[in-house]
């Protein structure tokens, strides 16, 4: 089999998973050297607390290529991978959740990749979730494609292959609250998506509170239609009120008895009030947002690099070619 | 029967001796290699250190200056000052700041100045804080060989070549012919051998980390031709000119070394086991910093054994270990981190 001559970066981002880091390890380095002449694996350690780094670090004196960057506490799954992908070197870049994405499968996402010059997604069959999760999940989809603007691609994971041109892209926006999911469709590019059945090992679906935590977030950050929706609202509201004005100014002039319309004054209280919170809920978010974006502070902060340092090279490597060429 | 027997015929072997012999003394230099300067002194750098690349070692980066024009005058012969240098201090995982930086060479008194406009553009602003243009140079080591050979013969030290020592004993060494040659001091100047030197003569081992690195020989675009780069400070890259091939060398704080052991049995003959270059990974990460190298080609790499001090690993710092042996009286230790700090020995020798 002839090596490609590409460069390939993996990176993964690591969370109280010691035990998951030596057959990681061992399958990627397998994988990637038997297809590729160059590569590297990055290992971003999300502030562990059992011991996964000291693990990666006994592991690197016998797998080549790989590096360590251990952040110093926990960032969340986004800014930990974008560690990595600040960091990595490759002419394409995998990024993959550990246990639930098939590292088999990157020669050929990558391939896929090549052939049609454009970002590769993988999308993962999901576990089966309650009805209602399934059912906000659909709802959330549908808002964000028609209502947000937001091109969000259901069951997409976080298994995906980027140029180094979209990693340059995404390296350069400065978004501290940063959804990957929803960054690789706005830089553009050429995009394609890549299904694929998760391994059995796969980590379990987060929560529907958090789904919708996360919801918020994510729409928050990425779209200013909700805004554009509550300008609306306060102009439909300021209309109904002087339509009001005038109900009473008209009821003032033809009526005698004006002493009744208590009804009339609690409905258009109470409504006006719905109204107002309402929209200064959503003000509330964004100015919150403005205030965290506004402190540029760095992203993340890395405790230590360590890299590769194997005494004997390819030991467990056959020097046997199949083909002369 | 000598004054002195130097052992290893490197840099600072050479220049130890040297310094015996204009003092009166009768010198004898054995080098096991055909030749003079043949290992660590030739497969480096080629870097005369101005004190710019020691940030978080004031002391190092001190001596650097104070010594750095003592050796461009003393081997102006070998210097080759016909080009630029730059400093870039990267934006992320660097351990100083830009303006760390700037108050580091105030501090030693190191002229600094921001790089000029048309050479701001070669590198990648989103990653790269600052570029400033220093004075530093590069020597050639094969000019530095001529020079020393020269002067080793004005001093009349006998130099003898292809000369394997088997141990040190009690006011001499014995050769691996089996001659004994006689002298009340020895010093050990075999830098990655030094340990084993010591473990053959039964003397107590001498704590050393050994890294094999690849110092890759390249030829850089045109308007590259004439300039140095260092992109620091962390696991970045350096772009250097290499006087002796006419090319550039590129290393890497991160791939340079292949690899790092402590001395054991078990790490001996790493450094001769054949490894795949990592020029593409050095490569890869420059361009990122650095768009404008462009098409960078690959010329040769250049595998040595590069020895530390287990200190050296935390700060940065590059001194001169200069250990006398508990056992063996008169046997001393010699080994320097960098070639300019060969100025800190006179003092250390009067010591003795």
């Amino acid at each position: 089999m002839i090596l490609s001559a590409l460069f390939v970066s993996v990176v993964c981002r690591l969370r109280d998973q010691a035990a998951l880091v030596e057959p990681l390890i061992a399958e990627l380095s397998s994988v990637l050297g038997d297809h590729y002449e160059n590569y590297e694996i990055v290992l971003v350690d999300d502030g562990s607390v059992d011991g996964t780094a000291a693990k990666i670090k006994e592991l690197l004196s016998r797998f080549e290529c790989v590096r360590l960057l251990r952040l110093s506490r926990k960032f969340g799954v986004d800014v930990a991978l974008t560690a990595g992908l600040e960091s990595a070197i490759g002419d394409y870049v995998v990024t993959l959740t550990p246990g639930m994405d098939p590292p088999a499968l990157i020669p050929e996402m990558i391939a896929l990749a090549q052939r049609d010059n454009a970002a590769v997604h993988g999308l993962a069959a999901r576990p089966s979730r309650p009805l209602l999760h399934r059912v906000g999940a659909r709802l959330f989809h549908w808002a964000c494609v028609r209502l947000l603007d937001l091109p969000l691609q259901p069951g997409a994971t976080h298994f995906r292959v980027l140029s180094r041109q979209a990693v340059n892209a995404i390296s350069e926006i400065k978004d501290n609250y940063r959804y990957l999911r929803a960054l690789t469709p706005y830089i553009g590019y050429a995009t394609r998506t890549f299904p694929y059945q998760p391994l059995p090992s796969t980590p379990k679906p987060e929560s529907l509170l958090e789904a919708v935590d996360t919801a918020i977030a994510l729409v928050v950050s990425n779209s200013s239609r909700p805004l554009r929706f509550v300008s609306w609202l306060a102009v439909l509201a300021s209309a109904l009120n002087m339509a009001y004005i005038g109900y009473v100014f008209l009821v003032n002039v033809f009526k005698h008895s004006v002493a009744e319309g208590w009804t009339t004054l609690s409905v258009q209280n109470a409504g006006m009030f719905f109204l107002l919170f309402l929209i200064l809920a959503v003000v509330t978010e964004y100015v919150g947002r403005i205030l965290n974006e506004t402190r540029e502070r760095p992203l993340y902060y890395i405790a230590e690099e360590a890299n590769s340092s194997v005494l004997i090279p390819g030991r467990d490597r056959r020097n046997v070619v199949t083909d002369s060429q | 029967m000598y004054d002195a027997i130097v052992v290893g015929g490197g840099f600072f072997g050479c220049s130890l001796a040297l310094m015996l012999a204009r003092g009166g003394a009768r010198v004898r230099l054995l080098e096991r290699s055909s030749d003079l300067l043949t290992r660590a002194s030739l497969n480096n750098q080629a870097r005369v250190h101005h004190g710019y690349h020691y940030p978080r070692s004031v002391l190092t980066g001190l001596r650097s200056r104070v010594n750095y024009p003592r050796f461009t005058e003393d081997f102006s012969a070998c210097i080759e000052s016909g080009f630029r240098h730059y400093y870039a201090v990267a934006a992320r995982q660097s351990h100083v700041t830009a303006r760390q930086f700037e108050t580091f060479c105030r501090r030693i008194e190191s002229p600094l100045q921001r790089a000029p406009v048309a050479v701001r553009r070669w590198f990648n602003p989103a990653l790269v804080e600052q570029v400033y243009e220093v004075e530093e140079v590069a020597f050639d080591a094969l000019k530095l060989r001529a020079a020393l050979q020269s002067r080793l013969q004005t001093a009349k030290v006998e130099v003898s070549l292809s000369a394997e020592v088997s141990r040190v004993v009690t006011a001499g060494v014995e050769l691996a012919t089996g001659e004994l040659l006689l002298a009340p001091r020895v010093f050990n100047c075999t830098y990655s051998g030094l340990n084993q030197l010591l473990s053959r003569s039964g003397a107590e081992p001498i704590a050393l980390r050994h890294e094999l690195a690849e110092l890759c020989i390249v030829e850089v675009p045109p308007e590259l031709k004439s300039a140095g780069v260092t992109v620091m400070c962390g696991p970045f890259f350096s772009l250097m000119p290499f006087p002796s091939l006419q090319a550039h060398s590129l290393s890497h704080v991160r791939y340079t070394p292949h690899c790092a052991w402590e001395d054991s049995a078990a790490a001996t003959g790493v450094a001769a086991a054949p490894r795949p270059s990592r020029f593409e990974h050095m490569r890869m990460d420059a361009l990122r910093y650095l768009p404008a190298l462009g098409q960078l080609r690959h010329l040769q790499s250049i595998w040595e054994t590069k020895t530390v001090l287990p200190s050296s690993e935390q700060n940065d710092s590059r001194p001169i270990l200069f250990r006398p042996s508990a056992v063996l009286p008169g046997l001393v230790s010699v080994m320097g981190g960098k070639l300019d700090n060969v100025y800190d020995l006179p003092a250390e020798l009067e010591r003795l």
